[in-house]
């Protein structure tokens, strides 16, 4: 059945190293992996396993050290920079595990931004962005700077952004980690409103609530895909 | 555990900050010794080749315009100081929350981050000495100045004073007020963000994403902007008082001297009088010896037919008759009433007198316009004297309250002037004021100013009538243009100085950016991973580079021009030709702070987006037990 849907992500024989000092860390090693149109894939594994350095080169933010990555039939690994920033303002949205939301503009402008970037009417814009903020439940919240949102809050702006321009693949990064469980209840009703749009998910997360919403659970250990 | 205070660990482990502000310390120290250490050193220069004394007046700007400079050195040093320490504080402040939370006492706190900046102000005041010495004992070698005993350890020794006093004082502040928020405050998250004020930007909606998103960056970062246009607006006056003070204070000491001498003049006189007059003058820029002249020999008398008949040649503008001569000065007592209560006073003077020179001048057809302090003689002014700034400087205590005896007659001096001939020794008094036996002499100088058009014409027909005379001619001119040039040499030598004030303001302002750029850099990851191109994110900055250096350039030049014209030179002359010099040499300067701020941003720019997400400024290879 797999194969004859569209494949989003193709992840084969990835590997990353870092290097700080004198010392090398392998983040990531023959990774694997097939994400198709539509799937909510949950990475789980202990910290430091590797599941944030998956997403970044996922959302080509970061390269891999060896491997290919292909996302929508290109091979991310090849692509430099500029090429890379046009990918991700029309494919990709991320929700990063510390909402890095921008702390000089307001939720309603830090939702906006993608659209402006992406030069869509004024108008438009604006109104998406209201009707953003009502989804994720923060229409009062639109003119307060992120250094005046509760965590939550953030973490529902950043949701917000990443729905801004209909992404195809969202990207997110614990997104109920820091969250209280109300709140957290509220992110996954965004996930689950998500999937049944159609939208493909890769989620790094320990949620037991996400992981049982997902189509695809992978188990992460040490850098190595262990279980999938 | 490691036993290394707290203070240096945490020193060492944020190199690029620590190593930051005592390079742009040591730099600015640096700067300031090497300016005043070759200020002096020129000074004594000009001091032994003039014999004495640069003529006061002019050395009095000279001094000025070192000073001017020199304070706005230090305390450009210090506002960087304080502008460091604020963003250094600005990123510790979660920090400090996690120290008071802990039980850490405010006191400990203080203490912790004082003695990092005494550390820091301490190795950049010793490192900048040495660097300053090393620069000025370099230079004075390479441009063959004499150098070892002019060293003043007391100007040392003042500056680094100034120095650490100014930079404890600037730096201490955002210590004192980051450590007073409670722990709750220092520990919550809007203090990890710089927003401080509202600004919607909507006006600016219609300019497109890269000027909304600068100028709301800028507008609501207000205090980081605030400081940075502080920062540059002190760093671009330093830079207009160094370019436009030294030009303009060139082209008007040069001003100075062509109105004390007078351009386009003939002198008429004596052969030896000649001599000795341009002798006299050129005293400006060298202690030659003077002649022993006999001023009252009658051949040196200028008949008053000769006078007339000179007088008449058309081209003749303007005539003045003189008659110089050497004399005893005595400086006579003033009277001084305190200006609330006038029944008390109290006498200046001390009685001092020299030889010096004297000239009876008609003071309605003098062919000189002295700059001078005080009133300028009047043909009704029997009973005043006008003396040079050298002369006000050495033999008087107040001179315009006092009196002069020249020649048996006292005068009440009315006005100091500025004036080459004789370095400034020189009075002047109306001839009429003279006693009968010199009157009765008559004039043993005559000076013709003339219409330069017509010159060589002119000069046949003087040549004609003092064919067959004992008289002769010389065109000032030639005196005068020799004074300008060695007065622009030695502004030229002068004008080097504050070169090393702009390289202060330009690493400062580049050490400054590389903080304020670094503050943000976290912000330009989230819109590269947002997909922002590198390009975008580039014009954003160029955008606020650009909008702060215009509103600083603009406060900063204004401040400086004001200093130069109200504070720095008394009746400043400024040309068009020097304002398109000035107007080229900021510019420049401008440009030249623009690039290197770019270069700065780019660097930050470039950085791989995962870096940028990650707190930086802690070395990655340094050890981690806090």
């Amino acid at each position: 059945m797999k194969d004859n849907k569209e494949k989003v992500v193709c992840v084969s024989s990835l590997g990353k190293t870092y290097q700080i000092g004198d010392v090398k860390i392998r983040a990531l090693e023959n990774v694997n992996l097939e994400v198709t149109k539509g799937e909510l894939v949950a990475i789980h594994g202990p910290s430091g396993a590797g599941k944030t350095t998956l997403l970044n080169i996922v959302g080509g933010i970061d390269y891999p050290t060896s491997g290919e990555i292909i996302v929508f039939g290109q091979n991310l690994a090849t692509c430099d920079e500029e090429y890379l920033a046009t990918f991700r303002c029309a494919y990709i949205e991320f929700v990063f595990q510390s909402y890095n939301l921008i702390s000089t503009l307001t939720a309603i402008e830090n939702v906006a931004f993608p659209m402006e970037l992406a030069q869509w009417p004024e108008d438009y814009i604006q109104e998406r962005s209201k009707e953003l903020l009502e989804i994720v439940g923060l229409s009062h919240r639109a003119d307060h700077f992120p250094s005046q949102l509760s965590g939550g809050e953030q973490q529902r702006a950043a949701f917000a952004r990443a729905l801004a321009n209909n992404a195809l693949l969202i990207l997110a990064d614990e997104p109920t980690g820091n969250l209280d469980g109300k709140t957290g209840k509220a992110i996954i009703g965004i996930l689950e409103k998500l999937k049944s749009d159609g939208k493909t998910q890769i989620v790094a997360t320990h949620d037991e609530e996400i992981l049982q919403l997902a189509d695809q659970i992978i188990k992460i250990e040490e850098g190595r895909i262990i279980q999938a | 555990m490691s036993r290394i205070p707290f203070p240096i660990k945490d020193m060492k482990r944020r190199k690029l900050p620590t190593l930051l502000t005592i390079l742009s310390l040591t730099i600015s120290v640096a700067s300031t010794i090497f300016l005043i250490l070759m200020g002096e050193n020129i000074g004594f220069n000009l001091e032994s080749v003039t014999g004495g004394q640069l003529a006061s007046g002019f050395s009095l700007i000279f001094s000025r315009f070192i000073v001017f400079v020199s304070i706005l050195n230090l305390l450009t040093g210090a506002l960087v100081v304080l502008f460091l320490f604020s963003l250094a504080m600005s990123e510790r402040i979660r920090d400090i929350g996690v120290m008071k939370a802990f039980g850490c006492l405010t006191s400990s706190v203080f203490g912790i981050f004082a003695t990092e900046l005494f550390l820091m102000i301490f190795l950049g005041c010793i490192i900048g000495t040495v660097a300053g010495l090393v620069a000025y004992l370099g230079v004075s070698y390479i441009i063959g100045l004499s150098y070892l005993s002019n060293v003043n350890w007391w100007s040392i020794l003042l500056v680094l004073l100034g120095f650490f006093l100014l930079s404890h004082f600037f730096g201490a502040k955002p210590i004192v007020k980051a450590i007073q928020m409670k722990p709750a405050d220092a520990l919550s998250s809007s203090h990890l963000f710089g927003t401080t004020t509202e600004f919607s930007g909507k006006s600016l909606s219609r300019f497109g994403l890269t000027l909304r998103v600068a100028f709301r960056s800028l507008m609501r970062r207000a205090l980081p902007t605030r400081n940075i246009f502080l920062c540059l607006t002190m760093i671009l006056t330093l830079v207009t008082v160094a370019v436009a003070g030294g030009l303009v204070a060139k082209e008007t000491t040069v001003n100075y001297l062509e109105r004390a001498v007078g351009r386009d003049v003939i002198l008429v006189a004596h052969k030896d009088m000649i001599e000795q007059y341009a002798n006299l003058l050129l005293q400006f820029q060298e202690a030659k010896p003077i002649k022993t002249v006999d001023y009252f020999d009658l051949r040196y008398a200028i008949p008053e037919s000769l006078i007339q008949q000179l007088t008449n040649i058309p081209s003749v503008t303007k005539s003045e008759k003189r008659l110089l001569f050497e004399t005893t000065v005595y400086e006579g007592y003033g009277v001084i009433i305190y200006p609330f209560d006038s029944s008390a006073y109290y006498f200046v003077g001390e009685g001092r007198s020299g030889k010096t020179f004297a000239m009876g001048i008609e003071p309605a057809n003098v062919v000189s316009n002295w700059l001078i302090q005080g009133k300028p003689l009047t043909n009704e002014t029997l009973d005043s004297a006008m003396i040079g700034a050298s002369l006000a400087d050495t033999m008087f205590t107040k001179p315009l309250n006092q009196t002069i005896k020249i020649s048996e007659s006292s005068y009440e001096i009315a006005g100091i002037c500025i004036d080459p001939f004789n370095n400034g020794n020189v009075s002047y008094v109306s001839f009429n004021s003279l006693s009968s036996s010199l009157r009765e002499f008559g004039n043993n100088l005559l000076f013709l100013k003339t219409n330069r058009k017509d010159n060589t014409q002119f000069l046949a027909q003087i040549d004609s009538f003092l064919s067959e005379t004992n008289f002769e001619f010389l065109e000032l001119n030639s005196v005068l243009d020799e004074n300008i040039s060695f007065l622009e040499k030695t502004w030229s030598l002068v004008m080097l100085l504050p070169l090393s004030s702009l390289a202060t303001a330009v690493f400062c302002l580049f050490i400054y950016l590389m903080f304020s750029i670094t503050e943000q850099q976290r912000e330009f990851g989230i819109m590269r991973a947002l997909g922002t191109k590198i390009k975008v994110v580039a014009k954003i900055v160029v955008v606020q580079v650009l909008a702060i250096l215009f509103a600083s350039s603009i406060s900063g030049a204004s401040i400086g021009f004001l200093i130069v014209y109200l504070l720095m030179i008394p009746e400043p002359i400024i040309s068009l030709s020097t304002i398109y010099a000035l107007m080229i040499l900021i510019g420049l300067a401008i440009v030249f702070l623009t690039l290197f701020s770019l270069y700065a941003t780019l660097k930050v720019i470039r950085k791989p987006i995962l870096e940028t997400l990650h707190p930086l400024l802690i070395s990655p290879d340094s050890d981690s037990d806090v």
